[in-house]
């Protein structure tokens, strides 16, 4: 029964015309626009433009010129309007969208995002959903998509929603971007410990794959079977998502002749393929499981897994991708880099087995010099002193003389067993010291001498070996700088080495000139050498194995030791040989130094490597002055960029000696780009300028040595990856360990082979070539990112930044790297809070390393900008410093909406205290002052001559409002007036467009600038005022109405004592509503009572009701019974319209006696409760609501009222709530009459009332009306007539009236009647009878006290009969009471006295 | 409610106090007759008196033609009795000052 949700729709003014159509409302450029104003919206839920109501209009203007994409959904079938911004993003949902229910739209998320609308719809609070993932089909397949968005509800004017209010971001590059970095960050983390093998690298990438199945639905690894011979068949050695559906098996071998062809094809090109369809299902490529079913993934991307240092790939990475996403760029990049990651955790593995076996040889080779060491102790030494002490004592023996021969021949063998010994330690000497050698004491020596006395001494033993000797060493033309004890272990070395292997034939020694150096060759006619032994013939104790040789012996050393010692030389040794032929050692030592002796000795170093350096150089002409130290700014011009590809990598080379500086630049000049510098200090310059692939540095340089580039090189992550070769002159393993240490990459020891600094160089630059390839990966990957991006270091260093990064600050160039303060932040001095906030947003994202924050930041046009950052860091693992990588997300707009949503909130609240136009214009005026912090705010309007007056608010009607509100008045825009500089100085938008219109200008002085934004944000809540001003102008016509209403109505009823009534209506303001309530004063003691409800509520309903209870209280005073008060009633609500299904409890109190007759029309049983708590529902009559159906007439119940009695009606409001039964909420009732006061209507009404309210007050109506009867019982007394027996009666009786809370005057008054009439009782007794009994009742019913006295006798006048006495009894009686009765009769006198009291409620 | 009758003389003024009624009204009679005149005419000081019924007023109906001078509250109870059975007029009614009605 009652009020069910109101109709809704505006009540229009008839008078008022419509001004817009959907030409106007949906004005403007754009093609979405376009598409709303051709729509047919008659034929849509929305009806025609001209019947949409001011809410959806006001909606409309709000989200159609919005730049963050905005969606309304309108009345219960959510039909669809949004702007341009939002077109963008839903693909070929468009133009079907516009118009479309909701429903129809987005059925494929409607399970997600449909019960959010519901929500809101159903009056629920404002939804807000961050990074929801949503399977949206925009662009023809289901796509993964995520999306921020608010759903806001749009209330009508009577406060229920009407429409919802989305504002939405896609967020899928983001949440994708995101996803996809930490998949490579943590494929970046894959431990080499954790992968001893290749197999066992790619298992742990791939496990580490498969927590992102989103993007990597199905990945497979194939690797070569025997990798380090780079074999010809590749198996698969790890795989996920495969087979899972039960399908498979999948190939495990690929080669030439089985498998799928394209991984072969893969594997041999080392280009990346992509399959689709039955090709890519061939693979093993089958549908993923888990939550994406039922796509089929059926896209695949094939990729090489490189190893740096080998052509060929040594695997194949097979990449299924999700079938809920384009195959696009960012996405084959990151898969791309998936397999570049996967390839550098095979590199390292490789490289780890290759330091393992490196390991294993070293070890070997300890072995083999123990066994040397313990055989240098057995086969040398021993019969060296075998030797050495009988020849000593044959020569010493005085006894026995030796013949001068065999003396000549005794002293050759102890020179030689001597020398041997020397030899033998000196060689021990070299093994012993592994890190560095002897130091060469070179002396000016006469080599041809020197060679010629070493060869001598061989002489004896080539004879005796049957060979010939032949020993040709001239006299050369300078002399050498050399160290002798050297030397001559290399000349012994090869003649004895010739001498072991040759059985015959002839030794051959030679010294010869060849310009800046000696030559000695060594021929013999022996065995000769493998060509595939020739190269291992100088590394240490190896021996050529197999060969035809004098002797096993031999430590094998000689051959190395003569390597090492023309090493020290700076010369070197090679060897031609043919197996059966003969061999030749060549040993090409320089002389040392110029061939002219008068060169001073002590001579510059640089001079000297000029001279070392001359044979090097193609041309000497092109050398600058010797000597010189070069400057920066004279550097040779780099080698003219015409003779090199176009990108061709870039090599650095850092020397200070300008000689060698020219010479490595000539040298490299051919294969790449070459920049110079002279020290490290002049390279860092240079590096800013020029990024280099590779830095050639020398080590001990001016200013900055090589050590101390290669630190500032590693620490700055710009150029953590630069490769850096070493090149040094301190020979041994140490330096070259404290280069690598530092972080070379490679290390050259001077002097070196041109040969082997070009393959140094070539190595390394392809080395870095897989790591350059990756950065450039990842600049693709963060330039295609749209979402701003940058890198910073651990000192705040700002060293990347893509290009979104730079399109959202506005800065088209950079420095690099930025350093704090950034130009983007807030000014220090201008905006010192924002400033402060973005330098501790700096901090704390250095100190935290990862998180989320809110920056202000300032573009380069100086617009204020808000972003999120998100960042989070890693440590490098090449520097071991900490970087930072952050995205920026620009959230000034929903800043700013947020902004506007709280000043509407506020303004709302301010207008929905508001009750009548007037609080609304001044609430809006002050409200917008002070939210533009305008000097002056006024409301303007037109007086009745039409001229614009200030109807509000201090301030002068200037020209510029006077003409504007003079004018055609547009509602769509703000009026501004600008000063010469564009500040505004007034601005005005109408809030009412009525007859006269009315708007509210702002003044500002000085004038100021407005940002687009804020003239939006005036029109926002113009337009929000104006809205609740049109709310308020149907409030006050209600208002009037109802206050007129319901004086006619309800009235200022006074009601019998017991009664007490409550009325609370459901809509604020109105005081009336289709409840009511009506009690009724009849004849006879009797009060006829009445509670009704009609359907509805507010004023329509009300003007129901007061023609019912009109009737029904017509009906009643004709002294209907309340049956026929209800079978009158039906007849009559049926000529009502509205009056239908009316509900009424009616029923007749009969106040004497508490009996009660009543009927009911379908409403709600009536409560009787008991003073001894039992309680009774007046629900004898079932019943029906009025004029529904035929009924006849209507039956009466009776029911009975005890003193004490409480009787409740009421109007279902107070009892019905939603979700409950209505006998949950009659308990409820009679809980309350129950608790509440007794005796006092009004407080027990008030009790009702209270103890019943919802929270949020009533839904509905509710009126109620409750009669208490009076609880004390009449007083009776019966006493003697004599009249010693009034004083007792008097006191007896005094105390009721008092306990009755009858006033103490109308007691008093009482008692002087009551006298008067036991007196005449007691006369009559005298007379007669004095045992007669005289008996007084007292009672107090309906404010009326009364007095019944009776006795048996007559009613006579006293006193004698005289005149001036007789009278006086009834005169006295008369006097105090309102009415005296005197009944006289045959059986006796009955006196009633009755006096009004006029007390309680 | 105020107590028992009483009525005492001095002189030529009665003072009577508590409830005058069928019962006492011939007490009443009875002070009034004992009463001493010869210092001028009866006085008839009613002020505490709390009930006075039509026997009461009998009495004084028989008094006042030789002259009574009543005393009383007004306002009160007994001031309407005496109005409406007429003794207000025939005896001189005097309103009390600082009396109490309730002795």
């Amino acid at each position: 029964m009652g009020g069910g949700p109101a109709v809704n729709r505006p009540v229009m003014n008839r008078a008022e015309e419509v001004r817009w159509s959907a030409e106007t409302l949906f004005a403007g450029p754009g093609e979405t626009r376009a598409k709303l104003r051709e729509t047919d919206w008659a034929r849509t839920p929305l009806g025609p433009v001209e019947s949409w109501p001011a809410e959806l209009r006001a909606a409309i203007r709000t989200v159609l010129p919005s730049e963050i994409p905005m969606l309304l959904w309108w009345g219960p079938e959510l039909v669809q309007i949004f702007n341009e911004a939002f077109t963008s993003l839903i693909g070929d949902k468009y133009p079907e969208a516009v118009a479309q229910p909701a429903r129809q739209c987005w059925p494929e998320v409607w399970d997600e995002v449909g019960p959010l609308a519901e929500h809101v719809l159903a009056g629920g609070a404002a939804n807000y959903a961050e990074n929801q993932r949503l399977f949206l089909r925009r662009h023809g397949y289901l796509e993964e998509t995520y999306w921020t968005f608010s759903y806001s509800p749009i209330a009508g004017e009577d406060g229920s929603v009407v429409g919802v209010l989305v504002a939405t971001t896609e967020v899928t590059a983001t949440v994708l971007g995101n996803r996809r970095l930490d998949t490579l960050r943590e494929l970046g983390t894959l431990s080499i410990a954790a992968a001893d093998t290749a197999d066992d690298a790619c298992q742990a990438a791939v496990a580490m794959l498969a927590r992102q199945r989103t993007d990597l639905p199905v990945v497979m690894a194939y690797l070569r079977t025997d990798i380090l011979a780079e074999g010809d068949e590749l198996r698969l050695v790890a795989s996920v998502g495969i087979g899972e559906d039960g399908r498979g098996p999948v190939e495990v071998l690929v080669s030439a002749t089985t498998g799928p062809l394209e991984v072969w094809r893969v594997a041999e090109s080392g280009q990346p393929e992509q399959v689709h369809g039955r090709a890519a299902r061939q693979l093993g490529v089958f549908r993923s499981g888990g939550r994406l079913e039922p796509g089929r993934v059926d896209e695949a991307l094939l990729l090489p897994l490189q190893v740096s240092g080998r052509a060929r790939p040594v695997g194949v990475l097979v990449v299924g991708t999700s079938p809920y996403r384009e195959l696009d760029e960012p996405y084959r990049a990151f898969v791309g880099l998936v397999a570049d990651r996967v390839s550098t955790a095979l590199t390292d593995a490789l490289a780890y087995a290759g330091e393992r076996r490196r390991n294993a040889a070293l070890a070997e080779l300890d072995q083999a010099k123990t066994r040397f060491f313990s055989n240098v102790s057995h086969e040398l030494r021993t019969p060296l002193t075998l030797i050495a002490g009988p020849v000593e004592e044959s020569l010493a023996d005085g006894a026995h003389p030796l013949p001068p021969a065999q003396r000549e021949r005794l002293e050759m063998v102890r020179r030689n067993t001597g020398r041997l010994r020397r030899l033998v330690d000196n060689v021990l000497d070299v093994v012993r010291s592994e890190s560095g050698r002897l130091p060469a004491r070179k002396e000016p020596t006469d080599l041809a001498a020197q060679t010629r006395g070493i060869a001598e001494s061989f002489e004896f033993v080539m004879h005796r070996a049957g060979l010939r000797f032949v020993v040709d060493a001239p006299a050369l033309p300078r002399t050498a700088r050399v160290d002798r004890d050297m030397w001559e272990k290399i000349v012994a070395n090869l003649l004895s080495n010739a001498l072991k292997f040759t059985l015959t034939g002839e030794v051959r020694l030679s010294l010869s000139d060849g310009g800046d150096e000696a030559v000695l060759a060594v021929s013999d006619t022996g065995v000769g050498i493998a060509a595939d032994q020739q190269p291992l013939l100088f590394e240490r104790f190896h021996r050529v194995r197999g060969n035809a040789a004098r002797s096993q012996e031999g430590a094998g050393i000689g051959l190395a030791l003569v390597s090492e010692l023309v090493d020290l030389h700076g010369g070197s040794v090679g060897v031609a040989s043919e197996p059966g032929v003969g061999s030749t050692f060549t040993v090409r030592v320089p002389y040392g130094e110029p061939a002219s002796t008068a060169t001073p000795v002590g001579q510059s170093s640089v001079q000297r490597y000029v001279d070392e350096s001359v044979r090097w150089l193609p041309e000497a002409g092109e050398l600058p002055a010797a000597g010189g130290v070069l400057e920066a700014g004279k550097l040779p011009a780099a080698t003219p960029a015409a003779l090199f590809a176009e990108g061709a990598p870039t090599v650095l080379v850092v020397e200070d000696n300008p000689d060698l500086r020219t010479f490595l630049t000539t040298l490299l000049a051919p294969h790449w780009h070459v920049e110079v510098a002279a020290d490290g200090q002049a390279a860092l310059e240079r590096i800013e300028a020029v990024r280099p692939d590779l830095v050639l540095t020398d080590v001990m340089m001016p200013r900055m040595d090589g050590f101390e580039l290669l630190g500032r090189l590693r620490g700055d992550p710009r150029t953590a990856l630069v490769p850096v070769v070493m090149l040094s002159g301190r020979a041994g393993q140490e330096s070259a360990l404290e280069g690598l240490d530092a972080g070379a990459d490679d290390y050259l020891v001077k002097p070196f082979s041109s040969q082997e600094l070009l393959a140094r160089v070539r190595t390394n630059l392809e080395l870095a070539k897989l790591r350059n390839h990756e950065s450039a990966w990842r600049t693709a990957i963060t330039d295609s990112l749209q979402e701003a991006f940058c890198i910073l270091a651990d000192d705040g260093a700002v060293l990347e930044v893509n290009d979104a990064f730079r399109r959202l600050l506005g800065f088209d160039v950079l420095p690099s790297p930025v350093m704090p303060p950034y130009p983007w932040w807030p000014d220090a001095g201008d905006e010192p809070a924002e400033h402060q906030q973005a330098e501790a947003a700096l901090r704390n994202l250095l100190a935290s390393g990862s998180g989320r924050m809110r920056i202000p930041l300032r573009r380069a046009d100086g617009r204020r900008l808000w972003v999120e950052a998100v960042f989070s860091s890693f440590r490098d693992a090449d520097t071991g410093r900490r970087t930072y990588v952050s995205t920026l997300r620009d959230i000034t707009d929903e800043l700013l909406a947020a902004e506007r949503q709280a000043v509407l909130t506020r303004l709302s609240n301010r207008l929905a205290e508001a009750r009548d136009t007037r609080d609304v214009l001044a609430a809006g005026m002050v409200e917008l002052q002070q939210l533009f912090a305008a000097q002056h705010a006024i409301v303007v309007s037109r007086d009745g001559s039409g001229r614009p007056a200030v109807m509000m608010g201090a301030g002068p009607v200037v020209d510029t409002v006077r003409r504007a509100m003079a004018g055609t008045v547009n509602d769509h825009e703000a009026h501004i007036d600008t000063d010469d500089a564009g500040r505004v100085r007034w601005i005005g938008a109408l809030v009412d467009a009525g007859q006269p219109p009315t708007a509210v200008w702002l003044q500002f002085e000085p004038a100021r600038a407005m940002p687009d934004s804020d003239r939006s944000r005036f029109l926002m809540v113009c337009g929000t005022i104006s809205h609740a001003l049109q709310r308020a102008k149907t409030y006050d016509v209600q208002r009037t109405v109802a206050l007129t209403l319901q004086r006619s109505i309800l009235g200022p009823a006074e009601l019998p004592a017991g009664f007490a009534v409550r009325y609370e209506p459901a809509v604020e303001p109105l005081e009336v509503g289709g409840d009511w309530y009506d009690v009724i004063q009849l004849p006879d003691d009797e009060v006829g009572v009445v509670v009704g409800d009609c359907v509805g509520r507010g004023l329509v309903a009300a003007a129901v009701m007061g023609q019912l209870r009109s009737a029904c209280r017509a009906l009643l005073l004709q002294a209907k019974g309340p049956g026929e008060v209800l079978t009158a009633l039906d007849d009559f609500a049926r000529m009502i319209p509205g009056a239908g299904s009316t509900t009424v409890f009616c029923a007749i109190i009969h106040q004497a006696t508490g009996r009660v007759r009543y009927s009911v029309a379908g409403h709600p049983p009536a409560i009787l409760q008991h003073p001894d708590g039992d309680h009774e529902l007046l629900d004898g009559v079932r019943s029906i609501p009025l004029a529904t159906l035929p009924v006849g007439t209507r039956p009466e119940q009776m029911a009975q009222l005890r003193a004490g009695s409480t009787l409740l009606l009421y109007t279902d409001g107070l009892i019905e709530r939603r979700g409950e039964s209505l006998d949950v909420g009659i308990a409820r009732a009679v809980r309350a009459v129950t608790e509440g006061p007794a005796q006092q209507a009004a407080a027990l009404a008030d009790h009702v009332v209270t103890a019943t309210r919802p929270d949020a007050g009533y839904d509905d109506d509710t009126a109620l009306l409750v009669y208490h009867r009076a609880e004390r019982a009449p007083f009776a007394m019966s006493i003697s007539a004599r009249a010693t027996e009034l004083k007792g009666l008097r006191a007896a009786a005094n105390r009721w009236l008092a306990d009755a809370d009858v006033p103490a005057d109308r007691a008093g008054e009482m008692l002087i009647a009551v006298g008067e009439a036991c007196a005449n009782a007691i006369e009559h007794a005298y007379r007669f009878d004095s045992q007669e009994q005289v008996s007084v009742q007292l009672s107090v019913d309906r404010g009326q006290l009364r007095a019944v006295v009776s006795d048996t006798g007559s009613w006579v006048e006293p006193a004698d009969g005289r005149p001036d006495v007789r009278g006086n009894g009834r005169r006295i009686m008369e006097a105090f009471m309102d009415d005296v009765v005197i009944e006289g009769g045959p059986d006796g006198t009955t006196v009633r006295l009755m006096k009004e009291i006029h007390h309680g409620g | 409610m105020a107590g028992d009758f009483s009525a005492q003389r001095r002189a030529n003024v009665v003072t009577v106090t508590g409830e005058v009624d069928m019962a006492t009204a011939p007490e009443l009679r009875e002070a009034i007759a004992a009463a001493d005149l010869s210092g001028g005419r009866l006085v008839l000081d009613l002020s505490a008196v709390t009930f006075l019924d039509s026997a009461g007023v009998a009495v004084l109906f028989d008094y006042a033609a030789q002259g009574l001078e009543l005393i009383v509250t007004p306002g009160s109870h007994i001031t309407v009795v005496l109005e409406v059975t007429g003794l207000t007029q025939a005896a001189t009614v005097r309103h009390a000052t600082g009396g109490s009605v309730d002795g």
